[in-house]
């Protein structure tokens, strides 16, 4: 028989099955969408912790002060060769002006440090270089690419790098992203396994109705392929049905959530998350959905292929 | 062609259901097998569709120990023997011309030549107005005979028949027996399990009596009380 026909006659009667049995498919694709929406809720969540993180190592920088009298040109020189270090994202020069600027900005309103400025007439300030790593964790590796410069090995130039008074601090929050990490895998992980183990029981109760059914068409000569096949259709069409049931049903869900995690997460909007990446997390959901279906109608099937 | 060759068959509460079965039926014979229930008759015939294996001995079918078979070689074997089972054993979920169908697609026919036979051997066993309806919506009689369509539309080399007029009207039974009759002019071997006497003797074939697992008579062209 040509492998074509075999193809269409299976996929027609796993269609004509998920027809017929629609109780069956109902109650088992409601219960395969319920899995599905927790695991996007988990990748929501999943989303909204790498956001936050991310606003918080945003807020992580490391400057590096010089002292007042040291050229410009060594300053950018250095800027330059920082900003080729590959862990480094963004580095940013601010002139001694600037900083002069920035300080009186800061404290207009504190009377003393303002006559203290009258009084001493001249910019006491030294330019600073701002430097961003890409991820907390590499702000180690990149001060000690910048401490081997010779311009900064040279304690007549740099005045002082916070780095080593923010250190405590970063090690913290790099101690609680990957904690936050675990803790958020190991989540998606278990509720992963229960939501699988509650679709597969699902399957065996839809698949044993149709015990006998496959006993009879072993007896009748039926090819492995024509009895389990047909299953396996149907089960990849419960996780096609039940990964677009979820997508329909996170819209309103995402929406009513987007307004508080707005105010909550300090501007990450979960609807506007949702709405950016529609077409990820479909195939996601669709993908688990598919496989989960497949697998478990393959398991459930095995059982009464042995006659 | 088919060979038991001293089959036991005990079940794990230690009921023997056939003991030392020997038997040979040559190609294009017509057998029928009698005996009281709980003689041993169905137990033959799953063995004969390895639907059960012996616990001893062996049986050949073209000199293939069947029961050596591979699973995956199983189907193949069962596509040259049609059976009509005593539960008829339809799918429930397909119509009656789909569960014709189902039989042909097995061997792999053409979509061209299902839609030519199935039509006819619904028209053979009398159920061409129900292509549409389900099993459910049959009655006993009408599920017989579409397990008898679905049984003979291979032109199997081998029939058989578990009380096949078990639920029918005398009337309906001689049509059973007249298809039955063809079919093995057309050199099918038959081997029909029954009860009733007058199909036993209607027929006048060869008939195997079976009684506590055990063959207690075996004679060409018998009836039903002949010893």
């Amino acid at each position: 028989m040509s492998l074509r026909l075999d193809l269409q006659r299976i996929i027609r009667e796993g269609l004509i099955n998920f027809w017929r049995n629609k109780l069956v498919s109902f109650s088992t694709v409601v219960v395969m969408t319920m899995a599905l929406l927790v695991m996007s809720s988990l990748l929501f969540l999943n989303g909204v912790l790498d956001f936050s993180l991310q606003q918080l190592q945003d807020r992580v920088d490391v400057n590096v002060y010089f002292f007042p009298d040291v050229p410009e040109t060594e300053i950018t020189t250095l800027q330059e060769k920082i900003a080729l270090i590959p862990e480094v994202r963004d580095v940013q020069y601010i002139s001694r002006e600037q900083a002069f600027t920035d300080f009186q900005e800061r404290h207009k309103d504190d009377d003393l440090i303002n006559r203290s400025i009258e009084e001493l007439g001249d910019n006491p300030l030294g330019a600073s270089l701002n430097i961003r790593a890409y991820e907390s964790t590499q702000y180690e590796a990149v001060i000690t690419a910048i401490e081997s410069e010779p311009v900064v090995a040279n304690s007549q130039f740099v005045e002082r790098i916070n780095y080593y008074d923010n250190k405590a601090m970063i090690e913290r929050l790099n101690e609680f992203s990957a904690i936050a990490r675990l803790v958020a895998y190991a989540v998606i992980i278990f509720l992963g396994i229960v939501a699988l183990l509650v679709v597969l029981s699902t399957m065996r109760i839809a698949i044993f109705a149709a015990k006998s059914e496959i006993t009879i068409k072993r007896l009748v000569g039926a090819e492995h392929r024509y009895t389990r096949g047909p299953f396996l259709v149907m089960g990849g069409l419960y996780g096609l049905c039940a990964a677009l049931f979820s997508m329909i049903a996170l819209y309103p869900m995402t929406r009513w959530i987007g307004g508080y995690t707005k105010t909550f997460f300090g501007g990450m909007d979960i609807f506007n998350y949702y709405l950016l990446n529609f077409i990820p997390i479909f195939i996601v959901l669709l993908a688990v959905g598919m496989i989960i279906g497949i697998v478990s109608s393959r398991l459930a099937v095995r059982k009464y292929l042995r006659v | 062609m088919i060979v038991f060759d001293k089959i036991s068959k005990t079940y794990q509460s230690k009921n023997v259901s056939v003991h030392d079965i020997d038997l040979k039926i040559s190609k294009g014979e017509f057998i029928t097998l009698i005996g009281p229930s709980g003689a041993g008759k169905t137990t033959l015939l799953k063995l004969l569709l390895s639907e059960e294996k012996p616990t001893s001995g062996a049986l050949y079918f073209d000199s293939i120990n069947i029961h050596n078979l591979r699973r995956l070689d199983l189907p193949k074997y069962r596509q040259r023997i049609g059976v009509v089972f005593q539960d008829y054993k339809l799918l429930e979920s397909k119509t009656v011309y789909e569960n014709v169908a189902f039989a042909m697609e097995m061997i792999g026919k053409s979509d061209a030549e299902i839609k030519a036979d199935v039509p006819h051997a619904l028209e053979l066993v009398g159920l061409e107005n129900k292509g549409y309806s389900f099993p459910y919506q049959l009655s006993g009689g009408e599920q017989q005979r579409l397990a008898i369509a679905r049984a003979i539309i291979n032109q199997p080399d081998v029939l058989i028949a578990d009380e096949p007029t078990g639920s029918l009207d005398p009337e309906s039974s001689q049509g059973v027996l007249t298809i039955l009759k063809k079919i093995n002019e057309l050199e099918t071997t038959v081997i029909l399990a029954t009860h009733d006497k007058d199909v036993v003797n209607t027929l006048k074939k060869r008939v195997i009596r079976i009684e506590k697992g055990r063959i207690t008579h075996d004679k060409e062209k018998s009836g039903y009380h002949s010893h």
